[in-house]
């Protein structure tokens, strides 16, 4: 019993969680049919690839806001390339490039050339954006080949496989960092940059690589939005960052570096897929939810640090 | 209320956080005109004692009396008492007026009357009889007037108890004397002020009485002029100190770091050789460009000129310097030292982690890093219940060997240390200066840079004294003479530093 | 709170064996939510009404994945069909993808989906017919001109099937006119571009005749260009410039009520949203049904209008 209590002590997501479950379920016939779970998982793949990118950069002490954008462009050129060739390997290796090209020019200019995070991915996050519609002409890409809207229904071991990818995205990540010099690494610069600047850590090379590692995820949850969504979507990023930033927010880990987890943000991402689908459910209209998210990421955050205060004490 | 009330009485007070007891049972008086010097060592209790006399604490029980009359708890404002915090909490870009008046802005709040706020900080500021501007902007100042400042606010409030914790720290001689002259003046103006230092020198020039703290009990008080310094020490920390004389053990002829014309906008044409087994110092002035040359040294500041171990130029990276076995020791643990909020173990293991751990692919794997950690927490004598504490828990003496840890970790055999002892207490500096000397008895190179010239004297081979960027004088141990070796720090006319 | 709580889940349980009853429940699914489409919507509802069937309503605001999660939700509670108006074309496609293979029809208003393998019906306004109604209007009030007839049509989005058929369609109605004078103002929608655009046409052609506003939420722009130039005579009075246009708002139901405007052309947003639970219905019957469906609008003059207020959308209720 002590050890539950300190376990959802130290992942207060957990606590939300057990009452949206159980609140929707109540409400909801529907909440937990196998239709609606699967729904909620294939729908949720992009934000949970694109989420992990986002926690690893904030674990180092940075923001990357150009991830939601990126994610647009590269599903776009993905897209286009798609409709020209019908070759869905080429499609999937073009979101990933135009990933990584994004990921490596934010990773530069914040690593090497010493710019602000913030405004730094804001810019390149409007370049990406203005990439997209100018590819697209503003409008959905047409010509998606047939095997990537088959793909979107495809269900491996019981789960939509968009979802295991995200999945396997996670445990790979989360391995990374929590077995790696790399990850041990982006822990201790987001934990103080100085001091692992005078420790001998590369902390321009460390800081590149967590942009061009988020960069590139979100390349591949682009590749993936076109599975989920039918087609290439110009604007599909547009409303994604702040699903993001919350889910990674509500999971756990915080803005100011070094505290935090990828597999955290599994718990941050259910929240919020859970909060929507269980919504939609019981009818609640589009901005009553917002009010609600907004009420429950304050919530999370205000539990995590009533939490971390009691555990300094 | 009769006169010869005490201004502040304290019964049986006692502050704990969940079950741990941080002070118990205090009991002292402090009478008008009176200053008490608390002390004690890191972590005994002294600024938990501080925020509850001044109301940023709640004690768990006992009784604070002020003036002879009961508080249930102390106001910031209402009665009379202040505190002066060792961290300054002056806004930078506010004019001194402004921080001074700041809680209590005269006039509306939609309409402040600058002129009157200004006449106030004047008044404060000249009573205290220091030259300042009320309208010159805090970050223009010196840490010394900055200190000022901040006693002129605290004494807006303050008509009775002015609570000074650590107030020398950041000041130069010159500045010292100066706080010290005001202190009197406030004495005898019939202030009470409780007095929280380091430095014994200090404590003996300005305070009459002392209590002193040992983990969170009172363990002695009384008047100064009944206790010499070494008992007061031996009071804090608890044991008879041995002798402090450390062995030194002699130096080889042969160079193991060498620097050569090495120059940047904060130092000049620095040639500097240190043999094998030796500890050379280097001394010198706040600003002198100590700390600057030491950082430049370990490849983490830009400058032209060379860097040569064991004979043979190193490029000035801090990869190349590792490997090279040389390692700076930073002055400031918390600013770029520390990883406060990971654990002790990853603090331990951040800049050697193949001693720690047994990989079978390059950069993959920790095993290996918990046992390492963990032996290396007993050698260095860490007192912490589990090396997966955040070393934010620690207590600064403990932090500080935790920053050691992590470079003899390296086993390096060159060690650069930058103020190896500032902000750490009696017992652990004890413990580092032997630990220093025991790395020079064991063949490595040290060379440390502090402006606590006590230390430089007591456990080096030998001094450097550089003044203004460069290198100005040369003193073996044999010939050290604190007077000429300060007097070769300050040029002419200069401010002499606290390395008095 | 116990009876708040209670109440909820009554609503909900009331909600579910309603969806899980035999009745016919019918999934409207809404980009976002403006007047006109409030109106469609309105007569989607009425339509529904009328055959008993329930209707669950979800919006999008304008954001395809929370369009897509929406059509899922609906999915997910076993609706009978879906009517849905998508945030752009293309983007809901998986979802609707999704509907199919639950057996669920699919028809789309008021925006087409020409691209998708699944929707099987479209109704939506005759852009057409309401701009030919608008063009045979001024036709007939201008028979009598003579010599060069100049005409400003403000042209909605060059890009957007309406405005491209409304256009067509007025251009049609005033075929019978000769020697006419065409002057285009594009405006993307956009009424300060309407605006600027009238008044350089205006200055250049002091002698117009007539104005067509692809929207007639343009008028009251129209007007005050005109009032500006002193060209903004009522009606019947000698030097009265035409006003016409389509769409149906409060803009234009007060235009032509004050009598500086002639005409406008109304949407047939509740026929619109009537005829999409018929389609509903028929398919749900088994019946075939066509692709494509429009409802033409109505023209409205100043002696109509207030009676048939009522059937105008953008009228004072």
């Amino acid at each position: 019993m002590q050890s539950a209590t300190k376990f959802l002590k130290s992942y207060p997501a957990l606590a939300i969680i057990a009452v949206l479950l159980t609140g929707f379920s109540l409400l909801s016939p529907f909440f937990l049919t196998i239709g609606n779970v699967e729904a909620m998982l294939g729908a949720n793949a992009v934000v949970l690839i694109a989420a992990v990118g986002m926690t690893v950069v904030f674990l180092a002490g940075g923001i990357d806001l150009s991830i939601s954008t990126v994610i647009s462009v590269s599903a776009v050129a993905s897209g286009l390339v798609m409709a020209a060739t019908d070759n869905v390997a080429l499609g999937a290796a073009t979101a990933v490039i135009v990933g990584f090209g994004f990921g490596a020019l934010n990773g530069l200019l914040i690593g090497y050339f010493r710019m602000t995070p913030f405004i730094t991915t804001m810019a390149t996050g409007l370049i990406a954006r203005g990439l997209a519609f100018v590819f697209s002409s503003g409008i959905a890409v047409r010509g998606t080949p047939y095997w990537m809207l088959d793909f979107g229904f495809m269900v491996w071991f019981g789960i939509p496989a968009v979802m295991v990818i995200a999945l396997l995205i996670v445990i790979l990540s989360g391995t990374a960092m929590a077995r790696t010099t790399w990850g041990r690494h982006v822990m201790l610069v987001g934990s103080n940059e100085a001091a692992a600047r005078f420790s001998g850590i590369n902390v321009p090379f460390t800081t590149f690589s967590v942009y061009l590692f988020a960069g590139t995820l979100g390349g591949v949850a682009g590749f993936i939005s076109i599975a989920n969504l039918g087609n290439a979507i110009p604007g599909v990023g547009d409303t994604l960052l702040l699903i993001i930033i919350g889910a990674v927010v509500l999971g756990g880990t915080g803005m100011t570096g070094g505290e935090g987890s990828v597999e955290r943000t599994i718990l941050g991402v259910a929240i919020l897929a859970m909060l929507t689908n269980g919504l939609n459910l019981i009818g609640i209209p589009f901005y009553d939810q917002l009010i609600i998210q907004g009420i429950l990421i304050f919530l999370g955050t205000w539990m995590a640090m009533k939490l971390g205060t009691r555990r300094e004490s | 209320m009769t006169d010869n009330a005490p201004s502040l009485s304290v019964r049986n007070l006692t502050k704990t956080f969940g079950d741990k007891t941080v002070v118990s049972d205090l009991a002292f008086d402090l009478h008008p005109g009176e200053v008490l010097a608390l002390v004690g060592e890191n972590g005994a209790g002294k600024s938990t004692t501080k925020n509850m006399l001044c109301g940023l604490l709640l004690p768990t029980s006992g009784q604070i009396s002020v003036a002879g009359q009961p508080v249930e708890r102390v106001s910031p404002t209402g009665h009379g008492i202040s505190a002066v915090h060792q961290e300054l909490s002056l806004f930078g870009s506010l004019s001194v007026a402004e921080n001074i008046c700041i809680s209590d802005l005269p006039g509306s709040a939609a309409r402040v009357k600058w002129d009157q706020a200004e006449q106030i900080a004047r008044e404060q500021i000249d009573f205290l009889g220091i030259e300042i501007d009320p309208r010159a902007l805090i970050e223009t100042l010196g840490a010394g007037k900055q200190q000022v400042v901040e006693i002129a606010k605290a004494l807006l409030h303050a008509d009775r108890v002015l609570i000074l914790d650590e107030p020398t720290t950041s000041l130069t001689a010159v500045e010292r004397e100066k706080l010290f002259a005001i202190i009197d003046k406030l004495k005898a103006g019939g202030l009470s002020i409780i007095f929280i230092s380091h430095f014994m020198e200090e404590i003996y020039r300005v305070c009459d009485s002392f209590v002193v703290l040992r983990d969170g009990k009172q363990v002695g008080q009384g008047k100064l002029a009944d206790v010499s310094q070494r008992t007061l020490e031996e009071m804090m920390v608890g044991r008879t100190l041995e002798d402090a004389r450390v062995a030194l053990g002699s130096p080889s002829q042969s160079p193991a770091l060498e620097v050569r014309g090495l120059t940047s906008p904060d130092f000049h044409d620095v040639n500097l050789t240190v043999h094998r087994g030796e500890i050379l110092g280097i001394a010198g002035l706040m600003g002198a460009g100590r700390t600057e040359l030491a950082e430049a040294i370990f490849g983490l500041r830009h400058a032209t000129g060379d860097v040569l171990i064991d004979g043979k130029p190193v490029a000035r990276n801090v990869t190349a310097m590792k490997a090279n076995g040389l390692c700076y020791v930073t002055e400031d643990r918390r600013t770029n030292g520390l990883f406060l909020n990971r654990p002790v173990r990853e603090n331990l293991s951040a800049a050697a982690i193949a001693k720690y751990v047994r990989r079978a692919m390059r950069g993959i794997g920790f095993r290996g890093e918990k046992a390492k950690s963990a032996e290396m927490v007993d050698e260095m004598n860490i007192a912490i219940p589990h090396i997966e504490n955040h070393v934010s828990d620690l207590s600064g003496g403990n932090q500080q060997k935790v920053l050691l840890g992590r470079w003899l970790s390296m086993e390096p055999e060159i060690l650069i240390f930058d103020e190896p002892t500032k902000g750490v207490d009696i017992g652990a500096k004890f413990d580092i200066h032997e630990a220093i000397a025991e790395l020079a008895r064991s063949g490595k190179t040290v060379l440390i840079v502090s402006s606590d010239l006590p230390e430089l004297l007591h456990i080096t081979h030998r001094l450097l004294v550089m003044r203004k960027g460069r290198i100005v004088g040369e003193v073996q141990r044999e010939n050290y003479d604190s007077v000429a070796i300060i007097s070769m720090a300050a040029s002419s006319g200069e401010e002499v530093s606290n390395v008095a | 709170m116990r009876k708040f709580l209670g109440a909820i889940t009554a609503a909900a349980v009331s909600m579910a064996t309603a969806v899980m009853a035999d009745d016919i429940t019918i999934g409207l699914s809404v980009d976002q939510l403006f007047e006109s489409r409030v109106a469609v919507n309105n007569g989607i509802k009425a339509g529904a009404a009328d055959k008993g069937y329930e209707v669950i309503e979800v919006v999008a605001d304008g954001d395809p994945q929370q369009q897509n999660a929406q059509i899922q939700s609906l999915i997910a509670q076993g609706v009978d069909a879906i009517l849905v108006c998508a945030v752009d074309q293309n983007t809901i496609e998986r979802a609707l993808i999704a509907a199919q293979r639950a057996g669920i029809p699919v028809v789309a208003y008021d925006r087409d989906l020409p691209d998708s393998r699944v929707v099987q019906a479209f109704v939506g306004p005759d852009s057409l017919v309401d701009g030919r109604l608008a063009g045979e209007y001024t036709a007939k009030a201008l028979a009598d001109a003579e010599g060069e007839i100049v005409i400003v049509e403000l042209i909605g989005a060059l890009n957007d099937q309406n405005g491209i058929d409304r256009s067509a369609g007025f251009r049609e109605g005033i075929a019978s006119l000769e020697n006419v004078k065409l002057i285009e103002v594009p405006t993307d929608w956009d009424s300060a571009r309407a605006l600027s655009g009238t008044q350089n046409a205006i200055q250049a052609n002091p002698d117009v005749a007539a104005v067509f506003a692809a929207t007639d939420t343009h008028i009251p722009a129209v007007e005050t260009v005109l009032a500006d130039t002193g060209k903004l005579v009522p009606m019947g009075e000698e030097g009265h410039v035409v006003i016409t246009g389509v769409n149906g708002s409060r803009d234009g139901y007060d235009a032509v009520l004050s009598g500086t405007a002639d005409a406008f052309v109304v949407m047939g947003t509740d026929a619109t949203g009537r005829t999409a639970v018929d389609l509903v219905s028929r398919i749900l019957a088994g019946e075939t049904v066509d692709r494509v469906n429009y409802v033409g609008g109505d023209l409205y003059t100043i002696e109509n209008t207030e009676a048939n207020a009522a059937k105008i959308w953008g009228a004072p209720k």
